[in-house]
């Protein structure tokens, strides 16, 4: 841990150093590290470095090994990392995405101003925390059971939708269209399906939430319009993934893959790094079954949805419909993809793995939807609870420079227990009442650890994006009501 | 004997002192420290658990993660083990508790990893660091 990582990294550009290939032997590319000047020191701190170095090792990856603005020290991959690997000769990774697959965010509109719910947004957050679930060992009510499990991880939204959990123009605007290909029910563990039968329509607890804002600022009136935003307009932000079902997933696909390494002849610098080639038998069961778990958080976050317009609804006494209440946008931000990127000038289906990252397309890519076709598809950066939340819209510089990737949020600057030495939750209740927000928590704990001191101030990291050219703000959010599991 | 360590994203326990079996008992007293805030209370229920692995650090993985398990579905916290068997890579305990009423307050645990996993057998007893993501 005592490496200085200041001397190491070299910048190449606005917003981009660099970690030249040499600086280790067993790296095959060189990292590459997102961030403005202002932010440099928090990204050098806590030895995610290393970890991006670690990954540049990994057979098959291409161009470099990436840090976004965010990034921040996990276990094998950091978090706010990107990796790309070649289909035929590269590796997957359970650790390139994360415990939490498909952990992600999704935006809806409203068409409330902020004066029209100020006055209600207590009772809203109550209303909210009471339908729900969220806290520790919670459960839902959306019960699939083991009879249509199957068809949750085959269809993940379009389940949902199917069963009368949201509208059918919800589908659109998902990323994936809220359904991955090349899921398969089958290669879950029993134990992973017994985890997600009873969690879907629930919150989880950690950073997840869910938050009634209003947009504050409008960066770009012309992409605003076309994401359907407009300043001091009400809108909802969700942050859940796949649960226990997911977690299951990964630690499933890490013990199978344990002795992978040795049997396709790998030697990796950190054991939780561990993988198979993205075409062996153990990647293509890894693959299947974490696109299965990102279908079920895709469905997950669509029922947590459904919830919201249901709660409001109840507070304002009409339809959600009525209320304006569509998909913005959905975004994963742990996920691995097969997608088509540019590689050395030609064109070229890779696998790109995004623990703490989200994809970023830009104006005129074939997979924005068509409303949003001349701007560029959104991109949901959630940041602490005091502070701001953006949207965003990718541009071209992504697709050259990080396989279509930006940050997904502000990133932890302190830990739980340095946030717990800090902060106490009267002090940030205090805070956050001055600010005249709102929160409904499971548990007083959490508002501690998730202080808004703990993270990395969201404007530094969304500054750092824009000044690499990969993505551009588009509009800021502010918190009126928060809940949190 | 455990005490609970500091990471940026996550959190952990460092685990040391004893026989392997007050090693195991204690790893899992301060797994589930993180996740209670508070003593749990619930009838008294015992689960009995067989579990192997190709190693140690494989082993106490899946301890915890079936003690989690049993948490996450069934509410249970564990007070007390009874172990009939525990070498490197076999696991045969009787663990008694309390079914607690779901959900509780307390930190959500979502896996048990092995980020810098290595269980020792120190002059002073079993040790080792335990990291989870949160």
């Amino acid at each position: 841990m005592s490496q200085n990582w200041e001397g190491v990294v070299k910048k190449e550009s606005e917003g981009k150093y660099v970690i030249p290939r040499e600086f280790r032997d067993d790296m095959r590319v060189p990292g590459v590290v997102f961030a403005s000047h202002k932010l440099l020191p928090s990204v050098l701190r806590d030895n995610a470095l290393e970890q991006v170095v670690n990954v540049a090792t990994l057979p098959g990856i291409i161009q470099s090994s990436i840090a976004l603005p965010d990034i921040h020290y996990g276990y094998g991959f950091p978090i706010g990392g990107v990796a790309a690997t070649s289909l035929r000769d590269g590796v997957i990774s359970p650790g390139g995405v994360g415990f939490d697959i498909n952990c992600g965010v999704r935006l809806l509109r409203t068409n409330l101003e902020r004066g029209d719910v100020a006055g209600k947004a207590g009772e809203l957050a109550a209303v909210l925390f009471s339908v729900i679930p969220c806290g520790v060992g919670s459960k839902g009510d959306i019960r699939p059971g083991e009879k249509n499990i199957k068809r949750v991880l085959e269809e993940g939204v379009g389940w949902a939708v199917k069963n009368g959990y949201g509208w059918r123009e919800d589908i659109e605007f998902c990323e994936e269209n809220g359904c991955m290909e090349g899921a398969e029910a089958g290669e879950l563990s029993k134990r992973a399906v017994e985890r997600g039968l009873p969690q879907l329509g629930t919150l989880g607890s950690g950073n997840h939430f869910i938050e009634v804002q209003y947009v504050e600022e409008v960066f770009d009136n012309e992409a605003a319009r076309v994401f359907g935003l407009s300043a001091g307009q009400v809108v909802v932000m969700i942050h859940s993934g796949s649960r226990g079902l997911g977690a299951q997933v990964c630690q499933d696909s890490i013990s199978m893959m344990r002795g992978a390494a040795g049997k396709y002849g790998f030697e990796l610098p950190d054991r939780q790094l561990s993988c198979a080639p993205v075409d062996s038998p153990e990647g293509k069961k890894y693959f299947a079954a974490m696109a299965a778990a990102a279908n079920y958080a895709w469905a997950n976050r669509q029922c947590l949805m459904h919830l919201v317009r249901q709660a409001f609804e109840r507070v304002f006494g009409t339809g959600a419909e009525r209320l304006g209440m569509s998909l913005v946008y959905d975004v994963a931000h742990n996920i691995a993809k097969l997608e088509v990127h540019e590689v050395d000038g030609k064109r070229e289906r890779v696998c790109v793995h995004r623990k703490g990252a989200t994809r970023a397309l830009p104006a005129g890519h074939p997979l924005v939807p068509k409303r949003y076709a001349g701007v560029g598809q959104p991109v949901l950066v959630p940041g602490d609870m005091g502070r701001a939340s953006y949207v965003m819209r990718g541009m071209e510089a992504a697709m050259r420079e990080s396989f279509g990737s930006v940050c997904h949020g502000a990133g932890r600057l302190l830990s739980r227990t340095a946030a717990k030495q800090q902060f106490n939750s009267r002090q940030v209740m205090d805070d956050l009442e001055e600010r005249g927000i709102k929160i409904q928590a499971a548990n007083r704990k959490v508002m501690v650890e998730e202080a808004p001191g703990a993270y990395k101030d969201v404007s530094l990291v969304v500054d750092s994006c824009e000044r690499a050219g990969l993505a551009e703000r588009v509009a800021k959010l502010r918190p009126m009501a928060v809940v949190k599991g | 004997m455990y005490e609970i360590i500091e990471h940026t994203a996550d959190i952990g326990i460092l685990v040391e002192g004893g026989e392997l079996e007050e090693f195991f008992a204690d790893a899992a007293l301060g797994m589930f420290a993180i996740i209670c805030d508070s003593v749990p209370e619930g009838e008294a229920v015992s689960h009995d658990i067989i579990l192997e692995s190709e190693d140690m650090e494989g082993l106490l993985v899946a301890w915890l993660s079936e003690l989690l398990f049993l948490f996450e579905s069934d509410g249970f916290v564990p007070r007390e083990f009874r172990f009939a068997e525990l070498e490197s890579r076999v696991l045969e305990a009787a663990c008694t508790g309390a079914k607690t009423h779901l959900p509780i307050s307390g930190t959500e645990i979502k896996a048990v990893t092995h980020h810098l996993l290595k269980v020792e057998d120190t002059a002073e007893g079993w040790r080792a660091k335990i990291y989870f993501d949160l």
